[in-house]
């Protein structure tokens, strides 16, 4: 920009035709042109009346808009609402505490606990089947999968295999999380709110499942690729798998929860990866959430050992860049810092007494 | 969200789109960390009172003041204040809690996080918990957000007992009525739980004991011993209206293994004499000093089993010497006599040491060493090869503990393991200790 172009700018500030030096930064970001302000106070004072040049909305063509035009998105993926209504579940099927009030209050309850429960055999049989039908339901909604589906579209699949199951998809209303699943793309770590935005090819697509039936949550999730991914992109997911199968061959009793990490992230750094900490593996049985807590990077301070009747997941979500994650405004959605890609894998495990079980583990009919 | 809400800062004309920082990436590249100190003591003992002694000194910090219950589910909303040169604004914080996918990054932390990003950086913080609240939980916390990039790192806790009242606080016991009926009298205590001023106590890095004129001299010298007993290694201040010096409360790195090796050092001796006598408050809170002679050198791996049973499984660990080959822990439950209620569970509110350990843990390569900085932005000492002995602090809150190498020479000290809890079975812990110290070489 030429001195000459700078002096022609003159303050937009109501009856201020001051030469202006400075710049609205939303604008900037926005692309919207000439908002030059002589200075920050006067920028204050036509605050009220300038904001509303951000409110402008777009429609895409496909009639979806992001509700968020002011974040600055790490990365390209933007949410396209609108999300539509709540899926609704049959009456007759049993519901978590939360359901209607989006507070899991028996998890409250052990908030203070570190004690991990270890299940009974009869508890063992349950969950191992609810575990099965879990699966079942990741499958479904992965026989969805093509350039163009949305994700919300991909919600659908999981709420409806979910009925049919007579299960209660987990997330749905838990701390008012929005749909029944999550899905989670590209450099979108975990939680991504199922939404209107189409699958592209090369994408990578993680489904992260939960379903709640006689009584006991399972919860499994996968990284799967849409089309055609680069060669970077096929290394991480096939990383991120290394990653679990090798926590998970350290599961057996005696084993400390706080080694898990260790063997994550050396096999991850080994890659040029970084491992995400700001998300756990956790306990799960009746409770959607509860312990142990399972980091996945090394020296950690996990508390407590494995013992036979424990059940928990193993989660890693591996960095193409950084480790650093960052939250959008919706409140859930987690995204790389710098914007790169993001792949994760867990599966649902039991303790036995010889070793582990994986209770999430493919079926012959899985994809 | 308030994206539209908050008028931001104009940038110059010539700022080209990439240069946008947003205020996270900018927060992420400040270099020094932010001290969190808690702040306990039940009602009426002064704590709002050195509060705002501390908001009105000259100090030149900016300082937020959190106060409420922290870390309760259950509240969205919490009050804050926010003290510079004497000035306070109220600020009402949305808290959001949870998350699908069990983060254990607390979301009173998160709010403090944003809570910066919109007001520009303090200097320091401190957390005001309500009377009745343990600290436990909260110290923990903060000290596990530690390791998950958190901004915040846990100072110190500071604890102030009223001089009047603090020995009838710590001397009841919450299982016999009459007592807590006299304690009823004397204050109105809604609630009242001796065991948390107990445990107020015991997890102080630094205790205030005010009102210092409403009792005598001799009251002094036992409240003194008594605190003493059940916390010793944290240092004591006598004062009234809460004066104390800004940096006996502030900036006291309780935490850095340096700081603790030095406190470690000072207290030991005052550890063996408080150990010959050897009363203590009615089978509770309780202090127990262990010592490893300085020819002996045991083995990392073992003490860490050592203590994860005792932290994790609250039992003493059963320590076995087989013949020929390496010593094995167990924990042992003996089902049939234990779990009777009159003999209550054991629990380990602090784990403070300082010993010479052989490093034989496996898996303990570089894999993490990029995140392993010290709270005064120091990298750690990496482990020196196995079979050669190097001194390491220990140090626990609650369950969580963490083993840290110093840089002092080995064995130049006799080993100290110093332990706060309640119900600690002390002849047991002792035999079990030295069956660890005796299997060494």
């Amino acid at each position: 920009m030429s001195a000459a172009d700078i002096a022609s700018k003159a303050c937009q500030g109501l009856g201020c035709e001051k030469p202006a030096q400075l710049q609205c930064p939303t604008c900037l970001k926005l692309k919207i042109d000439g908002s030059y302000f002589c200075s920050q106070s006067c920028f204050k004072r036509n605050w009220a009346v300038h904001k509303g040049l951000h409110q402008t909305t777009q429609l895409s063509d496909r009639g979806t808009y992001n509700p968020f035009p002011q974040y600055h998105f790490t990365g390209s993926i933007r949410p396209e609402y609108p999300l539509g209504p709540r899926r609704p579940v049959p009456a007759h099927i049993p519901r978590p505490d939360y359901a209607e009030t989006g507070i899991p209050a028996s998890e409250h309850a052990v908030r203070s606990s570190t004690k991990i429960e270890c299940l009974g055999p009869e508890d063992i049989v349950k969950i191992r089947h609810v575990a099965k039908m879990a699966r079942e339901v990741l499958d479904a909604g992965a026989r969805a999968i093509r350039v163009g589906i949305t994700t919300d579209e991909i919600d659908a699949v999981i709420h409806q295999a979910c009925i049919e199951r007579n299960a209660y998809p987990s997330p749905l209303n838990y701390y008012e999380f929005p749909k029944s699943m999550c899905a989670s793309v590209n450099e979108v770590i975990c939680h991504g709110i199922p939404d209107k935005r189409p699958l592209e090819d090369g994408d990578i697509l993680n489904l992260d499942v939960t379903i709640y039936l006689d009584g006991f949550h399972a919860d499994m999730n996968k990284t799967y690729f849409v089309g055609n991914v680069d060669k970077r992109g096929q290394e991480l997911v096939k990383t991120t798998r290394e990653c679990l199968d090798k926590a998970i061959a350290m599961v057996k009793p005696g084993a400390l929860y706080r080694d898990l990490g260790h063997v994550i992230e050396k096999h991850a750094r080994s890659k040029g990866f970084s491992v995400v900490r700001t998300y756990c593996g956790h306990g799960i049985h009746r409770l959607f959430h509860c312990t142990p807590n399972v980091p996945h990077y090394a020296k950690n301070k996990a508390i407590g050992v494995m013992k036979p009747g424990h059940v928990f997941t193993i989660e890693p979500m591996i960095n193409e860049g950084s480790h650093y994650d960052e939250t959008w405004p919706d409140n859930w959605t987690s995204a790389t810092r710098d914007g790169k890609r993001s792949a994760q894998f867990e599966h649902m495990l039991l303790v036995t007494e010889t070793g582990c079980e994986v209770l999430s583990r493919r079926l012959e009919t899985s994809p | 969200m308030d994206f539209d809400t908050d008028c931001p800062e104009l940038v110059p004309l010539e700022t080209p789109l990439d240069q946008l920082i947003p205020p996270e990436l900018a927060l992420e590249d400040a270099t020094a960390k932010l001290p969190v100190s808690l702040i306990t003591g039940f009602l009426g003992s002064g704590k709002t009172t050195l509060l705002n002694y501390i908001l009105t000194e000259e100090h030149g910090k900016r300082i937020a003041v959190i106060m409420n219950e922290f870390g309760d589910s259950r509240d969205v909303e919490k009050s804050l204040t926010i003290g510079q040169d004497g000035d306070l604004i109220e600020e009402w914080l949305e808290l959001r809690n949870g998350c699908l996918c069990c983060t254990v990054k607390d979301s009173g932390i998160k709010a403090i996080e944003q809570l910066m990003q919109k007001k520009g950086r303090f200097d320091y913080i401190i957390l005001e918990t309500t009377g009745l609240a343990d600290p436990g939980p909260i110290a923990a916390m903060f000290w596990q957000n530690e390791e998950l990039g958190s901004l915040l790192y846990l100072d110190g806790v500071i604890t102030v007992v009223d001089a009047k009242y603090i020995r009838q606080y710590l001397t009841e016991t919450t299982n016999d009525p009459s007592q807590r009926q006299r304690a009823s009298d004397a204050v109105d205590l809604l609630y009242t739980d001796t065991n948390e001023a107990q445990r107020q106590v015991a997890l102080a890095d630094r205790i205030v004991v005010n009102k210092t004129d409403l009792v005598t001299d001799t009251d002094r010298a036992e409240i003194q011993t008594l605190l003493r007993k059940v916390n010793p290694a944290a240092e004591i201040y006598e004062c009234q209206r809460s004066r104390v010096p800004i940096d006996f409360a502030l900036d006291i790195h309780a935490y850095s293994p340096e700081r603790l090796k030095q406190v470690i050092a000072a207290q030991s001796s005052a550890d063996q004499r408080s150990q010959a006598s050897a009363d203590h408050l009615d089978q509770n809170i309780g202090t127990l000093g262990l010592t490893v002679p300085i020819e002996a050198t045991l083995s990392r791996a073992l003490v860490e089993k050592w203590v994860q049973i005792l932290l994790w499984e609250n039992v003493v660990p059963v320590v076995t010497v087989t013949e020929g080959s390496q010593p094995t822990i167990a924990m042992v439950f003996s089902t049939s006599a234990s779990s009777t209620d009159d003999t209550p569970a054991l629990q380990i509110y602090r784990v403070k040491g300082l010993l010479s350990l052989v490093d034989d843990m496996p898996n303990d390569d570089d894999a993490g060493d990029d995140h392993k900085v010290t709270t005064d932005g120091r990298k750690a000492l990496s482990c020196a090869p196995a079979s050669r002995p190097q001194s390491f602090v220990i140090q626990g809150v609650q369950e969580l503990y963490e083993l840290q190498p110093v840089d002092t020479p080995a064995s130049t000290n006799p080993g100290v393991l110093v332990l706060i809890g309640r119900h600690l079975p002390r002849e047991a812990l002792l035999q079990s200790w030295e069956q660890l110290v005796a299997s060494s070489v």
